[in-house]
C-alpha cells in the first residue's frame, strides 16, 4: 500500500520515494547566484569566454585590452582558467591588467567555486568588467554557470564552420558567437555565410561577430556588445 | 568529461536527500537527461558507478530517463525539432522557444527506511 504523506513523498513498507524535480548542477547554480549578486552590487559585467583551446580566445582578450574604449585599464580583470600553467594569465598581466589564474588540474571546465574562490585573490576595486576566460573545451564548460551575465563563445575560421552545428549545446548558451582569426579567411574553405545560418538555427539570439586580433578588426563591434 | 562533476553533484543532492528524510540509503534515482542537456546518458552511468563507492547511494540503481527535444513555435506547433536545429517544422522560423530536452532533472528518489 502506497501512503501519500504530503506532496511528492510516499511511503512504501521500509522504502520512502520522493520527487526533488530538481537540477543536477543546483548547487552550482545557487553560488553563481551569489557571484552574480556580487558583482552586480559592485557594479562589474562579467563575461564568461569560451570556446576550443587553440580557437584564440586570450588573443582575444588581449586585442580587447588594446582597444578598450573607456579610460583606464584598471578597470578591467580577467581570470584565467588553465589545466596547468600560468601562460595566459601572465599574457594579461603584461598588457597591465589584472589577472588571477585558475588552475583546474584535469577539471574540463569553470565551475562557479572555482571563481568564488579565485575572486578572493583580485581586488575587484575600480572594475567594470571582469572576463574569464574559461578552460579550453567547445562542450563541457557550457552547464556550468559562474555568475557571469554574458556568455562569449570564440569558434576560429581553422576549426570549421561546420563547429557550431557539431557543438550544439555550445552555442545554445551563447549569447555573442565570436568567429575569429578572420584573416586567414582567404585560406581556409570556411563558408562564412552557412556558419552564420547554422548559429541563427540552433539559436536565433546570439550575435555573432567577426574578429581578427591580428589585424584589431572587429574589436570595437565587440566591445559594444560587450558594453550593451 | 564533465559527466564526473555532474556525477558528484548528483551525489551531494541524493546524500543530502536522504539525511533530510532521516533514511538509512539511497536505493534507487531517477534522473532525466535532455538529449540536448550537454551530457552523454552512458557516461552519466559509467561515471555514477565509480563515485557512488563509499556513499549514501552506494546500493543504489541509478535510471536514466533520455528526454527528446522540444519546441514551442508563436505559429501553434508544439512538438520535436529535426537534425538539432531549433526550427519550427511547421512555419520555419528561428523564433522558437525550448520546452524540453536541455535538461538534466534529479527527478526521483527512493530510500532505504527503518
Amino acid at each position: 500500500m502506497c501512503e501519500e504523506i504530503h506532496n511528492h513523498t510516499h511511503h512504501d513498507g521500509n522504502r520512502l520515494i520522493v520527487e526533488p524535480q530538481q537540477s543536477l548542477l543546483s548547487n552550482n547554480d545557487h553560488l553563481s547566484g551569489h557571484i552574480r549578486k556580487r558583482l552586480d552590487s559592485l557594479g562589474i559585467r562579467g563575461i564568461n569566454l569560451m570556446g576550443s583551446p587553440g580557437s584564440g580566445k586570450t588573443a582575444l582578450l588581449e586585442t580587447l585590452i588594446d582597444q578598450y574604449p573607456g579610460d583606464d585599464l584598471a578597470e578591467l580583470a580577467v581570470l584565467e582558467g588553465d589545466l596547468a600553467t600560468n601562460r595566459d594569465a601572465d599574457r594579461i598581466l603584461a598588457k597591465g591588467v589584472k589577472a588571477q589564474q585558475i588552475t583546474t588540474g584535469s577539471a574540463c571546465h569553470l565551475s562557479a567555486s572555482l571563481v568564488a574562490e579565485a575572486l578572493i585573490g583580485v581586488s575587484l576595486e575600480g572594475v567594470k568588467t571582469l572576463f574569464i576566460e574559461n578552460v579550453g573545451n567547445l562542450v563541457c564548460p557550457s552547464k556550468f554557470a559562474l555568475g557571469t551575465h554574458m556568455n562569449l563563445v570564440a569558434v576560429s575560421i581553422p576549426e570549421g564552420d561546420d563547429k557550431p552545428i557539431k557543438y550544439p549545446v555550445m552555442i545554445r548558451v551563447a549569447d555573442v558567437v565570436v568567429l575569429t582569426k578572420a584573416d586567414l579567411l582567404p585560406h581556409f574553405d570556411f563558408n562564412l555565410e552557412r556558419c552564420r545560418q547554422e548559429i541563427h538555427e540552433i539559436n536565433h539570439h546570439a550575435q555573432v561577430l567577426v574578429t581578427s586580433a591580428k589585424k584589431g578588426d572587429g574589436i570595437s563591434e565587440l566591445w559594444q556588445a560587450l558594453l550593451k | 568529461m564533465h559527466e564526473f562533476s555532474i556525477v558528484s553533484s548528483l551525489l551531494d543532492l541524493v546524500e543530502a536527500d536522504v539525511r533530510k528524510h532521516e533514511a538509512k540509503a539511497a536505493t534507487r534515482i531517477v534522473v532525466r537527461i535532455g538529449e540536448m542537456s550537454g551530457v552523454v546518458a552512458e557516461l552519466l552511468t559509467e561515471a555514477f558507478h565509480v563515485c557512488k563507492r563509499g556513499t549514501l547511494a552506494e546500493q543504489a540503481e541509478l535510471v536514466v530517463e533520455k528526454q527528446e527535444v522540444l519546441i514551442s513555435c508563436g505559429c501553434g506547433y508544439k512538438g520535436p525539432i529535426k537534425d538539432r536545429r531549433f526550427i519550427c517544422p511547421v512555419c520555419g522560423t528561428a523564433d522558437v522557444e525550448a520546452t524540453a530536452g536541455e535538461e538534466m532533472i534529479l527527478q526521483q528518489l527512493e530510500m532505504e527506511v527503518e
